[in-house]
């Protein structure tokens, strides 16, 4: 297996950065095996490039991720892959980590102002965990054009499902056999006072949290969009609430699967530390910006993006 | 506000403070690692070692301790990496304290599980001497 980790040589200074074929000329250029074309001029950035670079880069990320409302994950993996050529093992590395910062970051504000529901994220915890321990150790073992094409399909799956995006909500008004024996139920701020609400349908919510968490592990997403889902509209928790909780469970997740990257030696400081700088500052703009902006207009402009990604990612599997 | 009301808000301070620390500790030491390492080796050039089946040599807490100690800008960061990753274990860990001071039997369970899969992913080495 040859993995080459922050290696970015353009082809002219100035112009693009290099597709996964020129490093390959490259190795092969070492290796002996086939000669370098002459035109072709390899330019090695120094580290404050780098570092600049991909600082640029995941602030774009997270602006995207937050703006979109799919986080910041969904976009460091294609721009790091298709972009920057980056191994699609250390690239998912990074984004896992990311995800354990974005998710805590907002947590701080979210768990203390009361919306997120600690004993919901908790039970479900064990079920994302349990799909996320699985969901890694098989994705460590998958060739890298398998994780390109199902890393397409989920963002196209996102892409698509963020056009019909409609906030219809139902709300139970009575207690379920389940969710009354683990305590569920609970209350949340709306407009001051507390507003009660109940959780319903638990085992379903459970299964679908067993697939996001694998699904999290194999690509290193913070699959907010499943979890959301599994809590809004199968156990009929408050949007506001499912949201905040799947972001204080997303940390969770996505620490068992980094550590098991962490152990393997996936984990690039350098490669890590301007990302997790870029799209934290990057998420921190964009929700920010949020309410000043035209949300449907701005959720399709970039549903098409990503569905351009998606294509993409697919394409680079084949 | 009655008893249940006010335990769910000391639960969600606490859990909030803890995972704040957290996050500063290791931005702390990511933003330190960034100056020190850009300070040592900038206007370097990106070393172009095309590692084959190599990878990441700090990937233990020891390891990374050892490095810090030597000077080595790339551990501060790893440091603050590792940091990042314990946080989310750390507010599981408390989770399990504070429904044990509940007597909250079903919730410790609950808690204790999230903690194992955590520790084993910690200590595990999903590479079963394939390479």
């Amino acid at each position: 297996m040859i993995s080459y980790r922050l290696k970015f040589p353009f082809q002219h200074p100035l112009i693009d950065i290099t597709r996964l074929k020129t490093v390959d000329y490259y190795i092969k250029k070492l290796y002996g095996s086939e000669k370098c074309p002459n035109n072709l001029k390899i330019y090695f950035m120094t580290n404050e490039e780098l570092v600049l670079l991909l600082l640029a880069c995941s602030f774009g990320a997270g602006l995207l991720g937050s703006l979109s409302g799919l986080g910041g994950g969904m976009i460091i993996v294609p721009l790091l892959t298709l972009g920057l050529g980056v191994d699609i093992h250390y690239a998912i590395g990074a984004s896992l980590v990311t995800v354990i910062a974005t998710s805590t970051g907002s947590s701080v504000a979210y768990v203390r102002e009361g919306y997120s529901n600690i004993r919901v994220g908790l039970l479900l915890e064990t079920a994302t965990c349990l799909g996320a321990l699985g969901g890694v150790i098989l994705g460590t073992h998958l060739p890298a054009h398998l994780l390109f094409l199902l890393f397409g399909a989920v963002l196209t799956y996102c892409a698509i499902s963020s056009f019909f995006n409609n906030g219809i909500e139902t709300q139970a008004v009575e207690s379920d056999t389940i969710a009354t024996i683990f305590k569920l139920d609970s209350t949340y701020p709306v407009n001051g006072a507390l507003s009660r609400y109940h959780v319903q349908h638990v085992p379903l919510g459970y299964a679908i949290m067993i697939l996001a968490g694998a699904l999290s592990g194999i690509l290193g997403i913070g699959s907010g969009a499943f979890k959301v889902i599994a809590l809004d509209r199968v156990m009929q928790i408050p949007f506001k609430v499912s949201t905040t909780t799947s972001n204080f469970m997303m940390g969770v997740t996505a620490a068992v699967s980094a550590a098991v990257y962490f152990n393997l030696g996936y984990l690039d400081p350098v490669l890590i530390m301007p990302i997790i700088f870029g799209v934290v500052f990057g998420s921190i703009v964009g929700a920010r910006l949020l309410p000043k902006m035209r949300i449907k207009l701005l959720r399709r402009i970039f549903a098409s993006m990503l569905l351009l990604i998606a294509i993409q990612m697919i394409y680079s599997g084949l | 506000m009655n008893t249940t009301d006010s335990k769910k808000e000391q639960m969600e301070i606490t859990l909030s403070n803890i995972l704040r620390g957290g996050l500063i500790l290791s931005m702390l030491c990511l933003g330190i690692g960034a100056i020190i390492f850009l300070w040592q080796s900038g206007s370097q050039p990106e070393n172009l070692e095309i590692i084959v089946g190599e990878h990441n040599h700090l990937n233990s807490l020891q390891i990374v301790l050892r490095s810090i100690i030597s000077g080595d800008s790339y551990a501060i960061l790893q440091l603050g990496i590792i940091i990042l990753i314990l946080t989310p274990v750390l507010r599981v860990a408390t989770c399990l304290w504070m429904f044990c001071l509940q007597r909250d039997l079903l919730y410790i369970l609950v808690s204790s599980v999230v903690l194992l899969i955590l520790l084993t992913s910690l200590f595990i080495n999903a590479n079963f001497g394939g390479q």
